[in-house]
């Protein structure tokens, strides 16, 4: 019967993909380490960071900087949307391009620009949206000085005024099968009255600087800026590799099961074949001994 | 005796957390200073050099620091720093050649660019920290 021989193609070839997936799986596994050890490394210093600019500049009012100030005249706003450059890791791009798609609906009083870290979504909406420049780094997980770079051509647009709001739009880790995707305005930095308030309340006590509040926020809110976009992209490498191993992993179970049950119609196959040729067999010699 | 706790944060991953301390140097832009417990709060940038902490048990520990800030918070400190490095971890020999590469090149200081200058100035002083670190070690 060929049904037979079609059926042991497709189950040596099944037996390929298994092997393709739990190899990507495992080197998935490997990356995903390593990028939660950088992201989790990284959350204190970023978190610190911020939090620290954003008590200093609750506690001193009439601080202000090119960096804080509102601009709602200046329509003009860049999402800068993080997603991947390759493919089979499940959901993680389609979040992420839906994510953008919903914002560029919404959003309509702004005029938003798209510029794009990661290829795969910038394919899916670039005809949609109006869609700006796309980074690349040398490697999938850029090191602080690219992002660096990124940055401050980031903040040079929106310190000359030319947009007035930079939001970034990524993945960002929660553990290997989970992440959640997120909108983060960057600039200006708006510390909110309440918020000004809750920071106050909390710091009855002024700091004593040195030198002085207006120098250390200069030198740090441009370096929150770049931490918050670097933090963001090891966010995204994490939930990349997360989704990729968690996808992978399904895959392989799904050529197990789909390898169990070829075996097991092509075990019953071979079975009925040789029933029947037993059959066969027995009928002749029976009418030969007549 | 009094104490209060370290933390020192990197990009790269925490050095310390909540290391008991009853006295440390850290060194700023404006020069060191020495923070002991019930410090007044206080914040401030930090620059290139070596932080010495005293721990509770008596030990000294030295790590690297660079560009960053130090805050003094009732009883803890925190300590935000672009890099940092143990003794144990400097490549004294490495230092060495980076000191003499970046003096070579400020020694002939007429073909630089500002930028250029400011940037091998910086790589010297850090280079010299290490040494300082490293020898310490």
């Amino acid at each position: 019967m060929a049904n037979i021989k079609g059926l042991k193609i497709r189950i040596k070839s099944t037996k390929g993909t298994f092997k393709i997936t739990k190899a990507m799986k495992l080197v998935s596994a490997a990356k995903l380490n390593k990028a939660q050890m950088k992201i989790l490394g990284m959350r204190p210093y970023a978190t610190e960071l911020e939090q620290t600019v954003r008590t200093v500049s609750a506690l001193n009012k009439d601080y202000s900087s090119v960096y804080f100030k509102e601009n709602p005249a200046n329509k003009q706003s860049i999402v800068l949307v993080i997603s991947s450059d390759k493919g089979l890791c499940g959901s993680y791009n389609s979040a992420v391009t839906k994510a953008t798609r919903r914002l560029a609906k919404e959003k309509t009083d702004e005029n938003l620009k798209f510029f794009f870290i990661g290829k795969k979504t910038r394919d899916l909406v670039h005809k949609e949206v109006n869609a700006g420049k796309i980074y690349k780094f040398a490697k999938a997980d850029a090191t602080f000085e690219e992002v660096r770079k990124v940055a401050d051509e980031l903040s040079t647009l929106f310190t000359t005024g030319e947009v007035g709001k930079v939001y970034v739009l990524y993945n960002s880790f929660q553990s290997a099968i989970a992440f959640e995707t997120k909108l983060k305005q960057l600039l200006p930095l708006v510390v909110t009255d309440e918020e000004k308030e809750q920071l106050a309340a909390k710091f009855p006590y002024d700091y004593k600087y040195e030198p002085s509040a207006g120098s250390i926020l200069d030198t740090l809110v441009p370096e929150v800026f770049v931490t918050s976009i670097y933090t963001a992209v090891l966010d995204a490498v994490a939930s990349e590799h997360g989704a990729r191993m968690s996808a992978m992993e399904n895959a392989s179970k799904n050529c197990k099961e789909m390898i169990r049950k070829l075996s097991l119609k092509m075990n019953k196959l071979r079975q009925a074949k040789i029933t029947t040729e037993l059959a066969e067999v027995v009928s002749g010699a029976e009418s030969l001994n007549g | 005796m009094a104490a209060f706790k370290l933390n020192l944060f990197t990009p790269k991953g925490n050095v310390v957390k909540g290391l008991e301390c009853s006295d440390i140097t850290v060194p700023t832009v404006r020069g060191e200073i020495n923070i002991l417990p019930d410090h007044t709060h206080i914040l401030t940038e930090l620059g290139t050099g070596v932080l010495t902490a005293k721990t509770s048990d008596g030990a000294v520990r030295h790590f690297s620091v660079t560009a960053g800030l130090c805050r003094v918070m009732q009883d803890t400190v925190t300590v935000l720093s672009f890099t940092s490095e143990k003794p144990e971890q400097i490549d004294i020999e490495r230092a060495k050649a980076a000191k003499a590469k970046a003096a070579s090149r400020l020694a002939g200081e007429s073909n630089l660019s500002d930028v250029e200058l400011i940037k091998f100035r910086r790589k010297l002083e850090r280079a010299e920290m290490r040494l300082r670190l490293g020898n310490l070690y």
